[in-house]
């Protein structure tokens, strides 16, 4: 009697642990069944081109300026054709903090070139620049009261070209660094590089940031 | 005395299926209804089915699509392609039959990566796998989140005090030392959609084969008793440039539109 029910519960073990194992080498690691996608044209052909026809913004003949932050890359393109490749320096995503003093809370900078689609508002010459609050905390300097103070010539390069909210493209006089992230928003081109953005963007190209 | 390593198997694995004849395919297909895409509720009408109908379960595992008003094109996800185009947010194109995987801004195409493979999948089940969702090219998915993320710290500066500035300039890392490239990664989407990458130095090496999960074992019998995590996968294989500048770079929140047909 023993003996039978020992037989059966082997038995028993036995099928249950080869439909154990069964079932776990039909899942294979990832968990998932992976099989080609099924995304015939077919009837949507039509839609398909003339939705293609309709896509390509801006027009083909239009100039607009392509920049990767994170690899510090600037494409100038025409349409679907690239006229400039250039390396640049975006923003460094650093956080400046400025020392909190008894009168005030200290304020802070975000480094940051800002991604979406932005136009050029403005273009000029041997650009002046106006240095902002942050450039002197960063490098500890006491902030001027009088703003003609602030005005500092030669550092921005031959171009600069205005996005808005005080980001530009500009030149630099560190183009050691370009390919980096050194900047405080703004994008920084070579000598060369920013002389055929100048030159090939009117104000109003739009900028694609990413 | 330490249990011999095949016995140990050997009991997780009857655990196993004991644990599964109780739970069954019920559990795996109510995974879903359980973990609902982000913040969207599945319809209601789908959850009311509940236990036991694994395709109209499966059906509302992926949140409503977003809909786009009648009129030129008829196609679903033209239509969402087009709405897309309207709008100034980020969004990637895949294109399974013209092999691409295109970044998007504004209606602007702003990069195009070529796709060697693309393959979709949805949890195995015990007898074969979840049914697939039949919108599942046909609408926009939204909320790209990479995982692994980027390692997250900026790095902060404190203004020296005044005066007493060095004048050295930091030099920051290049982007390859900022955000080194995982082997795997994915890109989760909001309605449920994961994008597994695929291509990466170590899998072009042969290092690591591209669906592997960590945990072996232990991971079958889990995703067994309570279902694979995501409704619905879809692995791109890609360039190794291009896996690596697509985890470095694709935009935070970035939707995707999967569409039909080929060039």
């Amino acid at each position: 009697m023993i003996k039978k029910v020992l037989v059966g519960s082997g038995v028993v073990l036995l099928v249950v642990g080869v439909v154990a194992v069964g079932g776990l080498l039909m899942v294979d690691r990832s968990g998932y069944h992976f099989v080609d996608p099924d995304l015939s044209l077919g009837a949507n052909a039509g839609d398909r081109l003339k939705l293609e026809a309709s896509f390509t913004k801006p027009p083909e003949a239009k100039v607009y300026i392509v920049i990767d932050r994170t690899h510090n890359r600037l494409e100038l393109r025409k349409g679907s054709t690239t006229t400039l490749s250039a390396v640049c320096s975006a923003g460094s995503g650093y956080v400046l903090k400025e020392r909190s003093t008894d009168k005030r809370k200290g304020r802070q900078w975000v480094f940051d070139t800002p991604r979406g689609v932005h136009h050029i508002k403005n273009k000029r010459t041997d650009p002046a620049w106006k240095r902002p609050d942050w450039d002197y905390i960063e490098k500890g300097e006491a902030i001027p009261r009088n703003p003609a103070d602030r005005i500092e010539t030669g550092m921005l390069g031959a171009y600069a070209m205005d996005l808005g909210d005080g980001y530009m493209i500009h030149g630099t006089l560190y183009e050691r660094l370009l390919g980096r992230g050194v900047t405080h928003g703004c994008v920084r081109l070579g000598k060369n590089d920013l002389a055929t953005v100048f030159k090939e963007c009117p104000i109003g190209t739009p900028i694609y940031i990413y | 005395m330490r249990t011999p390593h095949i016995s140990r198997i050997l009991v997780v694995a009857l655990t196993a299926a004991v644990s599964l004849a109780l739970v069954g395919t019920a559990s795996a297909a109510e995974k879903p209804a359980a973990k609902p895409a982000a913040g969207k509720s599945a319809p209601a009408k789908s959850k009311a089915k509940g236990k036991g109908k694994a395709k109209e379960v499966d059906a509302s595992a992926v949140a409503p699509p977003r809909m786009f008003g009648g009129g030129y094109p008829a196609n679903p996800a033209l239509k969402s392609w087009l709405a897309e185009a309207g709008t100034d947010s980020f969004y990637l194109v895949l294109d399974p039959p013209g092999r691409t995987l295109q970044l998007v801004l504004g209606g602007v195409v702003i990069r195009t990566f070529e796709v060697s493979e693309v393959k979709v999948a949805t949890p195995r089940r015990w007898a074969g796998a979840a049914p697939l969702a039949k919108d599942w090219h046909e609408r926009v998915w939204t909320g790209a989140k990479l995982d692994p993320p980027h390692p997250g710290a900026r790095t902060e500066i404190v203004g020296p005090e005044i005066g007493t500035a060095t004048g050295e300039v930091l030099v920051p890392p290049t982007p390859e030392e900022a955000i080194p490239v995982p082997s795997l990664y994915r890109i989760h989407f909001a309605e449920g959609l994961v994008l597994e990458m695929a291509g990466g130095v170590a899998e072009q090496k042969g290092e690591l084969p591209p669906t592997e999960l960590p945990g072996g074992f232990k991971e079958k019998i889990r995703m067994l008793r309570e279902g694979a995590p995501d409704p619905l996968r879809v692995r791109v294989t890609l360039q190794p440039d291009a896996y690596s500048e697509i985890y470095r770079a694709l935009p935070p929140g970035t939707d995707l539109v999967i569409v039909h047909g080929g060039k």
